[in-house]
């Protein structure tokens, strides 16, 4: 063989190595990779791998995926790239109960009518394109069927749940079992019956989705459910803080919205912030037990400055009705990680959530218990006692009680997890009952069901939330559209759904790569916008002095009779010096200023300024400067040769 | 004569090869261009500050761009610049096999893209100083990088091998890289689904040198984007040699 027929079957040789080599590395070592992301982002975690390992039969996936008509959209394809590999992933950990098939769907074709049927939803990723169908469906041996109708780019975080939850459901089809407990008009039986709907939203939507019993306000027993909501719950009997003690330590998973000062449902209990004599409606609290958790609600409720929501107010001074930040209205938006970002019942809740004068939580630390901020206010707050509050004070008289710089960020919800010891360390409280008549035997006490729990038989998942007001649906609901403005029901029957989920899937987490600030900047931006608020409101105080002052001279100047119209004419000579002594300074102020607002970010560029000429300006220019350096030294060394 | 053993030989032609980019001003412009510019891009087109995320996303989504056009300038002089002067007769007279000049002179390019990497590190710090990044998938994309430059550096060896002149070598290894690179970019993909359909068009995407470096960026190592890279570099370095042996040959 030739050199040259040598070199070209070489290189052939060598190419068709190199595609062949990396065709099979694609497919056979997708699974070896080394996540090496803080909190190992990119891998299945120890709770879906828990699922897997439990399934009793074989679930079959299929992802419905136009891939033709997907290729106008990098963004989808890419993202179908993930979702494709993260089911193979599944199949691959599942010890083959999970198989998994991809349905490539054309228009027209025996698969799309096949798609419409399951219910993936089309996608168009603009109008006259070819339908995108991209859905998961999931059946089990019996042929029970899940889906997903449509994979969204924009829930990447909540890939591997959804998929999770989805093979979950086929393993356990029933709905999440609750048991209520309110001294509220919240019925979510009205959910399934039409004729007595009730109006509050989040009731509705709680017996749509869930298995609601509702407990009678005597109950002396808490069924076998998945789950316990205890949503102001009114007086409760040491009896019934004990049933609730010895749920929590055997089944672990309680939702509780307790509030020191509820006033939205107040017609329906009674209250009437205008009328003195109505009656106070009482705060809730569940001592002993929050104190057993680690947690402490204070009686009063929490202003937040800076998230009030606004609210039509008249104005003390014009009388006028206008648009006011109510700073006992708030709320906790989505951003800024004010609502935990990481947790799955607060991640995707992408409207905030509004609060009405909510209490605030704190918690100690406690072996073996872990508390996690799920809802979180500004740093601007203030704390009012809760009879107060209800009095409804307006947003100017509230904001003329803020003493600025004085406030902390007060947690609203929290979730607690961890083993608990009992509230009741000398067991189940003596019944309280009424005095026997004469003649009369006492009943014999029930037998015992079962030894009473010391400690968490399960370890607990317990979600506290310092307000039940904001279930009201004033406080989210378009009453014009019935649309939700904020997620607060959402919030609830999330938190409840995934607490009915099972450990495993309680367990899982966001998979956001959370947003990581600069906090150095941010620091100094909150600490000059103080700095500069502080600034304007004396100079916006001295503006309105000055110009009021400037207002009553001119007033007295324009007299009338003979003078009228002559600004100057009936003032002293002093006064006119005053006049002119007023205008030159309401200048000056209004300068500031504006100067002031310039200042904001002033120290912000100058920290800029500073990164960027050492990233971009000093490396080069001491690279360029030892090059240069290098050339004139090699410049002389050959002249002085010469 | 007593002839080298490889690896000896490699040591001493990635030292001649290291000396001469450290003696001469060429290398230092062009690692102060590339400096420069990949700071330029962080901060005025990915808006690094702006953002005020503390992670380098913004600094790494420009290395594959950049290295296609800062990377064949290093490389277009390894063998055409020998060529050029003649000093590639000397070269082929060494007792050394192809393999070890190759590898060394690849090497000698290697070192200066990573010392050119590692100069960026201030920015590194300056993001720990501004905030907590993640640390390790910064780590990992920087590894990457490397891996990435080194993708590059063997396309531009291969192509300088397969031409005398430096700047035919140049715009040839910038015009592959670009290729390999831009495979993976929708409007390249939408022009092959167009003709061989969506499946074959996603089989020649996981050939592209982004799609490889992508996962590495946040902070995942996967072992068939290694396998791409190394294999890539093989393949790349196998050309050269051939090139330079058709030489020696001839």
């Amino acid at each position: 063989m030739s050199a040259r027929r040598y070199a070209i079957f070489a290189a052939l040789a060598l190419f068709i190595a190199f595609v062949s080599a990396n065709v099979i590395a694609n497919s056979w070592f997708r699974a070896w990779r080394l996540d090496l992301t803080e909190g190992q982002l990119y891998s299945l975690s120890e709770g879906t791998r828990r699922t897997l390992d439990d399934l009793s039969e074989p679930v079959e996936l299929k992802l419905y995926y136009s891939r033709d008509a997907a290729a106008v959209s990098p963004q989808l394809q890419a993202y179908a790239a993930r979702v494709r590999e993260m089911l193979q992933t599944f199949q691959a950990r599942s010890h083959g109960r999970v198989r998994f098939v991809e349905v490539n769907v054309e228009p027209f074709t025996e698969q799309e009518d096949q798609a419409v049927e399951l219910g993936i939803e089309p996608y168009r990723p603009f109008q006259g394109a070819d339908p995108i169908y991209f859905g998961l469906t999931g059946a089990n041996a019996i042929d029970d069927q899940r889906i997903i109708p449509l994979f969204d780019p924009q829930r990447e975080a909540f890939l591997e749940y959804e998929i999770t939850r989805l093979i979950y459901e086929l393993e356990n089809p029933n709905p999440v079992r609750v048991a209520l407990i309110t001294s509220l008009p919240i019925d979510p039986a009205s959910a399934v019956n039409p004729m007595a709907r009730s109006q509050n939203l989040f009731a509705t939507e709680m017996g749509r989705l869930l298995d609601v019993t509702t407990l009678a306000p005597d109950f002396s027993e808490i069924p076998d459910v998945d789950v316990l909501a205890i949503i102001h719950p009114g007086q409760l009997s040491p009896q019934q803080l004990y049933a609730i003690d010895q749920f929590v330590l055997l089944k672990g998973r309680a939702f509780v919205a307790l509030d020191p000062a509820q006033f939205m449902f107040g017609s329906e209990t009674g209250f009437d912030p205008f009328n003195p004599v109505a009656p106070v409606p009482p705060a809730s609290n569940l001592d002993p037990l929050l104190a057993q958790w680690g947690v402490a609600m204070a009686p009063s409720v929490v202003a937040d400055f800076e998230r009030g929501l606004e609210m039509p107010t008249p104005d003390p001074t014009t009388g006028q009705v206008v648009g006011v930040r109510q700073p006992l209205f708030f709320t906790v938006p989505a951003e800024d990680d004010a609502l935990n970002r990481e947790d799955l019942m607060t991640a995707w809740l992408s409207r905030g959530v509004n609060f009405g004068l909510a209490g605030g939580l704190t918690y100690s630390e406690r072996p073996g218990i872990q508390v996690e901020p799920l809802a979180r206010t500004s740093g601007a707050t203030m704390r009012m006692p809760a009879a107060e509050a209800l009095m409804r004070p307006s947003p100017f008289d509230v904001m003329r009680m803020w003493n600025q710089g004085s406030g902390r960020i007060e947690n609203i919800a929290l979730r607690v997890t961890g083993d608990f010891e009992t509230a009741f360390p000398n067991g189940a409280p003596a019944a309280t009952t009424a005095p026997l008549a004469e003649g009369e035997t006492a009943p014999p006490p029930p037998p015992p069901t079962s030894a009473p729990l010391t400690r968490s038989a399960t370890p607990a998942e317990i979600v506290i939330v310092a307000d039940v007001d904001f279930l009201a649906n004033d406080f989210y609901v378009d009453p014009n559209n019935q649309l939700t403005a904020a997620d607060n029901a959402s919030f609830v029957l999330n938190a409840i759904d995934v607490l009915g989920g099972s450990d495993a899937l309680v367990s899982l987490r966001s998979r956001a790569a959370s947003v990581r600030r600069m906090d150095m900047v941010d620091d100094m931006e909150a600490d000059a916008l103080r700095r500069i608020q502080r600034r304007q409101e004396e100079l916006q105080g001295e503006l309105q002095e000055t110009e009021a002052r400037l207002a009553e001279l001119q007033e007295r100047g324009r007299g009338s009779g003979f003078f009228a119209g002559n600004l100057g004419a009936e003032l002293t000579p002093e006064e006119n010096i005053e006049i002119e002594r007023f205008r030159a300074r309401a200048l000056e102020v209004r300068g500031e200023l504006r100067s002031v607002e310039r200042d904001l970010r002033s120290d912000i560029d100058r920290v800029q300024a500073l990164v960027v000429f050492i990233n971009v300006w000093l490396a080069p220019l001491l690279v360029a400067g030892a090059g240069l350096f290098l050339f004139w030294r090699r410049q002389r060394r050959g002249s002085a040769r010469r | 004569m007593k002839k080298r053993p490889g690896l000896a030989s490699t040591l001493a032609i990635y030292r001649r090869e290291l000396l001469s980019y450290v003696t001469t001003p060429t290398a230092y412009v062009f690692v102060a261009v590339f400096l420069f510019s990949i700071g330029l891009f962080t901060f005025q087109v990915g808006g690094l500050f702006e953002t005020r995320r503390a992670d380098l996303s913004a600094f790494f989504a420009f290395h594959p761009w950049i290295f296609m056009v800062f990377l064949p300038a290093v490389s277009m002089r390894l063998w055409a610049e020998e060529s050029r002067s003649g000093a590639i007769e000397l070269l082929m007279t060494l007792p050394a096999p192809t393999w070890s000049l190759v590898v060394g002179k690849f090497l000698a390019a290697w070192t200066v893209a990573a010392a050119a990497l590692l100069m960026t590190l201030p920015l590194w710090i300056t993001i720990n100083i501004l905030g907590s990044p993640d640390n390790a998938a910064i780590f990992t994309a920087y590894l990457a990088s490397l891996m990435m430059a080194g993708a590059y550096l063997a396309i531009g060896s291969m192509m300088s091998a397969l031409t005398p002149a430096q700047i035919v070598a140049f715009v040839l290894s910038v015009l592959v890289s670009f290729l390999l690179t831009a495979l993976g970019l929708p409007l390249v993909l939408d022009f092959f689904s167009g003709i061989v359909g969506g499946g074959v068009a996603e089989v020649l995407a996981r050939f592209s040198i982004m799609h490889h470096f992508d996962a590495a960026q946040r902070g995942v190592v996967e072992f068939r984007s290694v396998f791409y890279f190394v294999s890539l570099i093989a393949l790349c370095l196998g050309y050269t040699m051939l090139a330079v042996d058709a030489r020696r040959g001839g």
